[in-house]
């Protein structure tokens, strides 16, 4: 559609959007960024591991399997893969990748690993 | 003298006349030795022969000493303790087994709170029409090694896809072509490195006077990604940008239908620059929040004024063809996504994002193209999936003031397998429906419905064919109703 030349009414709320857009996912980024890894995080001492084990035993639920998470996710964009399709080493390399292509969180994918490489191929 | 009779010779009697026996053969045994006998020898003999007295007393030989007792009993104390330990070993072995088993298996963890038996039926399902058999996993894992060896720190592999076409648009001869050629070359370095390079490699006549033909790769993205931990990941270098999600989701065998969405040609697919992305879980049943923000070097324009027909939505990759390291029009385009997904069982669930971008795109800086985009996925069995995006761009320009190429599409899809009518052939069908449509904001609108379908040779091996109905107004029409084959390998 063509407006006016100059005219930037039309302009002027989407790109109002758009900036609110960029504040929340920079502002998500900025917080986020600030969560140290799993690799570098603490063993929980023995207080803190009793204090989860009781927070688990009243959430009664347990995280998903990676059998689960490979059947949730998987399919959604593409035909999933059967663990022996690649070695275990090569699922190491892959999952990284669709935990980046995919956005899939951190835990999810190592999940998904673990159960990939349990029935990789050789 | 009265002589006893054998009957009562008594015990001690018969050990006094065994004494005296072996008393004489010790004797005659000394005697018959070598004069240069040793005391010790002699001794020895002694000591003989009063083991001999003593055996002629000792109680019967099925009975045990104290000391031989004490010994058994020592001997016996170990093996139960080595024993012991040997159970523990096994126990914690078997337990290792069930573990690795139940890691293995779609089942639900073995003592997780709350069994999800749609589970195990949706993943049964998914089995039919996703083609890899997870049961079958747990099998597979009992003869992996329980002890692997770490695996290398860096590896290199190639994945990506390919495809083969056959196209007949109306009007026009009809033609095989090698649609594309898609390797993506994956290098994983350490804990948190992976370079990716995507490519496509695609043949084209050298018309229309030329001969032959010519072989162009583009490199449809390359870039260098560190997780810098659990929810934030950096990358670098050329990029799929995260407007809606066709861009990062369209290799061949990902797509069902063997051409793009229309309206994706009013959005840059990559630009080069730098992002930061990632999700964070919600919840411990697979949901999440996902984001994707980035900073590149924008659109431009060909050839640097703002006319309206002159934007190019991918050309600003930072070096200008005489060399000089330049961002055309000084400025930054900016953007990002942010995205919910909510599973509530296998095959079933909800995805729903929004993007958009912004940047100046005439190398005076002065006219600005802007994007916002819907998307959306919805799984509601394992056979059935909708999806589509929504796209409306803003672009400022010198000759026709702002214009609004937009556009949005939407597509469906059912597999056979769903009907379970255990039909061979059919179980591996999936029928395809797909309305697009665009507006280029200069005048021209193109609508377009296909219909097809996609046979699953295998998981990863496609055959595709479509028919597209294809309706254009406005001066710069797009093809006409085609007919459309391909063979879509995913590797």
């Amino acid at each position: 559609m063509r407006t006016p030349k100059g005219t930037n009414t039309l302009l002027s709320s989407p790109i109002k959007s758009i900036h609110l857009l960029a504040v929340v996912t920079i502002s998500t980024a900025v917080v986020t960024i600030n969560f140290p890894a799993t690799a570098q995080t603490p063993a929980p001492s023995p207080k803190n591991k009793a204090k989860t084990t009781t927070q688990t035993t009243q959430v009664k639920a347990e995280p998903l399997s990676g059998a689960e998470l490979w059947a949730l996710n998987c399919s959604r964009c593409h035909m999933a893969r059967s663990p022996d399709e690649f070695t275990a080493a090569q699922w190491q390399t892959i999952l990284r990748h669709m935990r980046v292509r995919a956005n899939l969180p951190a835990a999810q994918a190592r999940a998904l690993q673990k159960f990939l490489q349990a029935g990789a191929g050789k | 003298m009265k002589w006893n009779s054998p009957r009562r010779i008594d015990s001690s009697a018969t050990a006094r006349i065994s004494l005296a026996i072996a008393l004489l053969r010790t004797l005659s045994v000394v005697q018959a030795q070598d004069a240069a006998i040793s005391p010790t020898q002699a001794q020895g003999a002694l000591n003989a022969s009063s083991q001999m007295q003593s055996v002629a007393t000792s109680p019967p030989s099925n009975y045990v000493s104290r000391a031989e007792y004490d010994k058994l009993k020592a001997e016996h104390e170990a093996m139960k303790t080595e024993h012991d330990a040997m159970k523990q070993e096994l126990d914690a072995l078997k337990e290792t087994v069930k573990q690795l088993t139940a890691a293995a298996t779609p089942a639900p963890a073995a003592g997780s709170a709350t069994p999800v038996p749609e589970t195990e039926k949706a993943v049964s399902e998914a089995k039919q029409v996703a083609g890899p058999p997870p049961s079958e996993v747990a099998a597979a894992a009992e003869t992996v090694p329980v002890e692997l060896g770490p695996l290398a720190t860096h590896s290199f592999s190639i994945v990506g896809d390919a495809e083969v076409q056959f196209g007949k648009i109306s009007g026009q001869h009809g033609a095989f072509m090698l649609a594309d050629f898609a390797p993506i070359f994956l290098f994983r370095g350490g804990d948190r490195i992976l370079f990716e390079a995507g490519f496509d490699f695609i043949l084209q006549n050298n018309a229309p006077a030329g001969s032959g033909y010519t072989t162009t790769v583009n490199l449809s993205f390359a870039t260098l990604d560190y997780l810098i931990n659990d929810y934030v990941t950096f990358l670098g270098g050329n990029m799929l940008l995260p407007l809606g999600t066709y861009s990062e989701r369209s290799a061949g065998w990902l797509n069902k239908f063997p051409d793009a969405p229309l309206p994706r040609a009013v959005l840059p697919g990559n630009g080069v620059g730098v992002q930061l992305r990632g999700a964070i879980p919600i919840g411990d049943r697979g949901a999440s929040v996902t984001y994707s923000t980035f900073v590149d070097n924008g659109v431009s324009s060909v050839n640097g004024t703002g006319n309206a027909d002159q934007l190019d939505l991918g050309g600003n990759v930072g070096l200008t063809s005489d060399g000089r390291f330049a961002n055309l029009h000084g400025g930054a385009g900016w953007g990002g996504r942010v995205a919910a997904f909510w599973p509530w069982k296998p095959g079933y669930d909800l995805e729903v994002g929004v993007s958009g971008m912004s940047s100046p795109w005439d190398d005076a800086s002065r006219r600005r193209y802007s994007a916002l985009v819907a998307d959306w996925a919805l799984h509601f069995s394992p056979y059935v999936e909708v999806k589509g995006e929504y796209m409306n761009t803003w672009v400022g320009t010198d000759d026709a003031g702002t214009i609004t190429p937009r556009g949005w599409w939407i597509q469906a899809g059912y597999k056979f397998a769903g009907l379970k009518l255990d039909v061979p052939y059919l179980d591996k069908l999936e029928l395809v429906g797909r309305y697009d449509t665009v507006n280029d904001g200069l005048g021209s609108r193109t609508k377009r419905g296909t219909v097809g379908g996609v046979y699953y040779v295998t998981n990863t091996l496609w055959l595709e064919a479509d028919y597209e109905f294809t309706r254009n107004h406005g001066p710069n029409p797009l093809p006409d109703d085609s007919l459309l084959f391909q063979i879509s390998y995913g590797f």
